[in-house]
């Protein structure tokens, strides 16, 4: 479920040029093509989804690098 | 240690602040100082603050602006865009921070005031004729008369090669400038070195900070072959200098800095090697827009935290250039000057697998409106990356230009042409 939520709000906001279904859990969003202002819509995409706010120390190109990444982060922030 | 509190003065074209905030990295306390435009924009608006505080100067007037941003208590202040400069420097002197006196910013940001001091300093330059805005026809056919060309028509204040372009006759300058209000300066177009590598073009920049006197020249960055008519298409550091030029074009830069008044900055200086040598093009009174990037993925040197260490007034020097693990690259795909919408990125799917290839960033999708008029900043395609060295950058940029082709509709019938980006007018 989050894992398709996930993939969702990249598909909406994350202004990328390939098919989301084709990137894997582990591949790299930048380098498939996530600018950094599309990784902000993709953020506050997330926080309005889950009801969450990122903390600072989480606001890194880290936290957005793949949806693994992303994953990891989200379940962090709104418990088990 | 407490970081300290920078005023950024945020503009539309400036650094994305989600950007700079991870750049900076928490070496400073950010406060984004806005105009009315950000209230018209609540995403923005969410992010500025969660990246640091929002300060409105919205229909102020510099002593009020800057009696709003003391209660903020800032150590120093900074802008990355050419426009705001002389907003900063005006808030600077008012609040006592370390930045370029109004003066400097002047001369930093005025390109007809520039090149004057810089030729009354000695600076090779090109050679250069002011236009002022509002000419009648008659006095305006009366300048253009006097002027050499082919020659590099540009507006007096700008940056991003926006409104940059090529003349070859009075007639043409009149047609161009006649009715325009606003000023400009026309350059005589400076030749190709004619023993350089044509797969890079024959200019680069000198990344530098000056601070507590003393220039410290980071790096430098060279650049890929113009696209028409001055747009970017890339950097990569190192540049490729023959040795026995670096000094000299050090101490061009270090003269620069001096016949501009710059005491505290980091500074980006464009040189051109010509025939008669190097040519100093211009200097900006700021950080580069994409070199501290490049920079910082093959060095340990990160220009937007030094940015804010000069703001503030705290002694840097840096011995440079500074050491580099390969190659690093910023390569752009410009539109045609013809096109006007793109159509599709052929081949995008494929980039990621090149090897040195490390973002790839469609900053058009495919549908959206391009326009060469935009200056740099019409660019379709980002690709950064590094390569070991010149001769496997080289083959890595060959690769990508290869590997993708932009298709644009075109403005003259609209019917979609395939075209490569880097064939036309980028001497390749």
């Amino acid at each position: 479920m989050m894992d398709e939520s996930i993939r969702n709000i990249l598909a909406e906001h994350g202004n990328l040029p390939l098919d989301v279904a084709k990137i894997r859990d582990e591949d790299d969003l930048y380098q498939a093509g996530l600018t950094s202002h599309a990784s902000v819509n993709v953020m506050l995409a997330l926080e309005d989804e889950f009801g969450v706010e990122f903390p600072e120390t989480m606001l890194c190109k880290s936290t957005f690098e793949s949806v693994a990444a992303i994953r990891v982060a989200l379940s962090a922030l709104t418990g088990p | 240690m407490i970081p300290p509190r920078i005023a950024i003065l945020h503009h539309p074209r400036s650094l994305a602040p989600f950007g700079l905030f991870q750049a900076v990295g928490g070496a400073a306390e950010l406060l984004w100082v806005v105009d009315d435009t950000v209230s018209g924009d609540p995403q923005l608006l969410r992010i500025l603050s969660r990246t640091g505080t929002v300060v409105p100067i919205g229909g102020l007037d510099h002593d009020e602006a800057s009696g709003v941003l003391a209660t903020y208590r800032p150590d120093g202040i900074v802008s990355f865009v050419d426009d705001h400069i002389e907003l900063a420097a005006a808030l600077a002197e008012r609040l006592g921070l370390p930045y370029h006196s109004p003066q400097v910013a002047a001369n930093v940001v005025d390109k007809a005031r520039q090149r004057v001091a810089l030729a009354r300093a000695g600076v090779p330059g090109p050679r250069f004729w002011q236009v002022p805005g509002g000419l009648p026809t008659d006095q305006l056919a009366c300048l253009a008369g006097t002027i050499r060309y082919p020659g590099v028509l540009k507006p007096d204040h700008g940056s991003g090669s926006r409104g940059i372009v090529r003349v070859a006759s009075p007639e043409e300058l009149v047609g161009l400038l006649a009715g325009s209000p606003t000023g400009s300066v026309v350059e005589e177009y400076l030749s190709d070195a004619p023993d350089g590598d044509r797969f890079f073009a024959s200019y680069f920049s000198v990344e530098s900070v000056v601070s507590a006197g003393r220039v410290s020249h980071v790096a430098l960055t060279g650049r890929f072959p113009l696209a028409e008519p001055f747009r970017e298409t890339g950097n990569f550091i190192p540049a490729l200098l023959p040795s026995p030029l670096q000094r000299p074009v050090l101490e061009m830069v270090e003269a620069a800095v001096e016949a501009l008044g710059i005491e505290t900055s980091v500074v980006h200086t464009e040189i051109k090697l010509t025939p008669e040598g190097p040519r100093l093009v211009e200097v900006n009174g700021r950080l580069g827009g994409r070199p501290p990037f490049v920079l910082q993925s093959v060095s340990e040197v990160n220009l937007f935290q030094v940015a804010c260490q000069v703001a503030t007034g705290v002694p840097v020097s840096i011995e440079g250039p500074v050491a580099c693990q390969g190659v690093g690259f910023w390569l752009m795909f410009q539109p045609t000057v013809t096109a006007r919408r793109l159509v599709s990125l052929e081949g995008l799917d494929h980039l990621q697998a090149v090897e040195g290839v490390e973002a790839v960033s469609a900053t058009r999708q495919p549908g959206e409106a391009v326009d060469w008029r935009e200056g740099t900043d019409s660019q379709v395609l980002t690709v950064r990356g590094r390569a070991a060295n010149h001769d496997q950058l080289r083959q890595v940029i060959k690769t990508i230009r290869s590997t993708v082709t932009p298709v644009y509709e075109e403005g003259n019938g609209g019917v979609p042409v395939t075209t490569a980006t880097f064939s036309a007018g980028t001497g390749i």
